[in-house]
């Protein structure tokens, strides 16, 4: 049984609870050690490093309130322990973490579907390194309850991995695939490449919009937002309306939705019929269309 | 504040909200002025008593013995938990009233004028219809140098929608009060408005400062119709837009289905229809 070391800070207490009673037993991994005194002092903090070196895989729920997970993660990846942090806060990642761990995004997540998310992320993540490095004892064949969609996810993504040699560079990918900041520039990228002019959304509008764009493809102001979502979680109606909503706020023409995702059939069927001009387009879109 | 049953006051002792929490920050820095020997807080939709609760942590004993509190709800039963907490935190004064938000003014003295107006958690209970009114109303009480200060949230959290609830966002406010002081003649003032980020919802403030409007009392009164009648305007091209927006999208929802990550979506905007309807319906 693959054996994890479970790193959380106290403000993480309770999507820590909700990891164990759930996704932990439903994978089946056990958990070495769940933290229970917060304020431990040295001689705990050194048994919990000991601990820490049986594990296979060390998961790390990272805060505004880490400093001690850090100095953990700074002990797993010293063991070259494989690591995958959870971030919350919307905290920004260093680049040199990013050779060392496979991160999930998780801040842009409500706490109703928390849960949900961070299941079907872990798990593809788990799976993905599993099947690549062999860091646990299953493969996508012993997991007969996932439905055939999910099994050809995985496959893609193992398959997107296969020219990696190392287990870091593959989580790395996995990473930044994922990533919302990477996301972004992608999506600036293209946006100047179609000869746009690419403004960051003022703070006081961070809500409504990710970008602003002038000139692009002949239109007026163009509203942009961005979803860095799991591949499991499609953009939903409700953000697309958000996306009118926040067209009409800033008298924008026109307004573009890019996700790393899909859309649901009720968001697309939305955006198909409003009479604002609204382009629905996921990175595959992207790639498909040339630079003028 | 009207009569939306799923309503309830929130009453938490471990706990302080971050809104009641600035308001109080806010008191502090007035109360403190050694020039002032009294200060009139009018505490609209006081609820439980949530926001006095850690008065004691925040304002010295010298600085809550200026303060004269009058808090006011619809609900008495509310009122009578706030009325124990204000007893102990030897106050100047504290009283309270209890009615309906649209009919709060008068139910004070005319000639009472409040330093401080907090509205906190509330607007989006509030009868649309009411809305125009509620904010000339608090604008009237202020005194010549109070401040209203509004709190609410963008959305209901999932687990906490309330039927009849209309939760409005911090542009579609700021388009109210723009209108509305634009209406009064002060369109040149700009009111500071805030967006607050939540674990799950966002939320937005808003502060009006009275001797921030160029305008005297007798004239405000002179405009009191045009003033409430183009604020209720505005407040109906918004309900209108929303409602729009909300009718669209259930009906795509209607035509495709919703997909897992729409189950919660679906409901809100279920409830934010039958609420938006409603609100309408009045408005006619």
């Amino acid at each position: 049984m693959t054996r994890v070391f479970l790193s959380v800070s106290e403000k993480s207490q309770l999507l820590s609870k909700r990891l164990l009673e759930n996704l932990l037993s439903e994978t089946g991994l056990s958990v070495l050690e769940p933290r229970q005194n917060w304020f431990a002092g040295p001689s705990t903090e050194r048994e919990r490093l000991r601990t820490m070196e049986d594990a296979d895989l060390v998961i790390v729920i990272l805060d505004r309130d880490s400093a001690q997970v850090l100095f953990e993660m700074g002990y797993a990846v010293a063991r070259r322990i494989p690591i995958v942090v959870l971030v919350q806060d919307y905290l920004a990642v260093p680049n040199f973490l990013a050779d060392h761990a496979v991160f999930l995004d998780i801040s842009h997540t409500t706490r109703e579907d928390d849960l949900r998310y961070v299941l079907s992320a872990l798990k593809d993540t788990l799976i993905t390194s599993v099947r690549k490095n062999h860091f646990f004892p299953w493969s996508v064949k012993d997991s007969p309850d996932w439905d055939r969609e999910q099994l050809e996810l995985v496959r893609e993504q193992i398959a997107r991995c296969e020219h990696l040699a190392r287990p870091e560079q593959m989580l790395r990918s996995d990473h930044l695939a994922r990533s919302a900041s990477n996301l972004e520039e992608q999506v600036t990228a293209w946006l100047v490449s179609q000869g746009g002019e690419v403004r960051k959304a003022p703070r006081s509008h961070i809500d409504d919009y990710d970008l602003l764009v002038q000139d692009f493809k002949g239109r007026g102001l163009v509203v942009v937002q961005i979803k860095a979502y799991s591949q499991k979680r499609k953009v939903s109606v409700g953000q697309v309306q958000q996306l009118e909503d926040a067209m009409r706020i800033s008298n924008a023409e026109s307004g573009i939705l890019v996700t790393d995702s899909d859309f649901t059939a009720s968001a697309r069927d939305f955006a198909a019929n409003s009479s604002s001009s609204i382009e629905l387009l996921t990175t595959r879109d992207l790639q498909a269309v040339p630079a003028e | 504040m009207n009569s939306i049953a799923d309503s309830s006051s929130i009453y938490t002792e471990e706990r302080m909200l971050s809104q009641h929490q600035a308001a109080l920050a806010i008191i502090q820095g007035l109360v403190s002025n050694p020039r002032l020997a009294e200060f009139n807080w009018l505490d609209l939709a006081c609820g439980r008593g949530q926001i006095i609760a850690h008065l004691d942590k925040n304002l010295s004993a010298a600085a809550r013995a200026k303060i004269r509190y009058f808090g006011y709800d619809i609900n008495n039963d509310a009122i009578r938990q706030a009325e124990g907490r204000a007893e102990n935190l030897d106050l100047k004064h504290h009283g309270f009233e209890i009615g309906a938000l649209a009919v709060f003014s008068r139910q004070f003295p005319d000639e009472l004028r409040f330093d401080f107006i907090t509205l906190t958690n509330t607007v989006h209970e509030i009868n649309p219809t009411a809305l125009a009114k509620t904010l000339y109303d608090s604008l009237c009480r202020l005194s010549a140098n109070g401040r209203l200060f509004v709190y609410d949230m963008e959305s209901l959290p999932p687990l906490e929608l309330e039927l009849g609830a209309i939760p409005w966002k911090q542009n579609e406010v700021a388009q109210v009060i723009h209108t509305f002081l634009h209406a009064a003649g002060a369109s040149e003032y700009e009111p500071g408005f805030g967006q607050w980020t939540h674990r799950q919802v966002n939320g937005w403030n808003a502060q009006i400062q009275r001797d921030y409007i160029d305008v005297t009392d007798e004239r405000l009164r002179n405009l009191e119709a045009e003033i409430v009648s183009c604020t209720e305007a505005k407040v109906r091209e918004i309900l209108e837009m929303k409602f729009e927006l909300c009718r669209r999208s259930l009906d795509s929802l209607t035509r495709r289905g919703a997909e897992p990550e729409e189950a919660a979506e679906k409901q809100r905007l279920l409830y934010d229809f039958w609420a938006l309807y409603r609100a309408l319906e009045r408005t006619e």
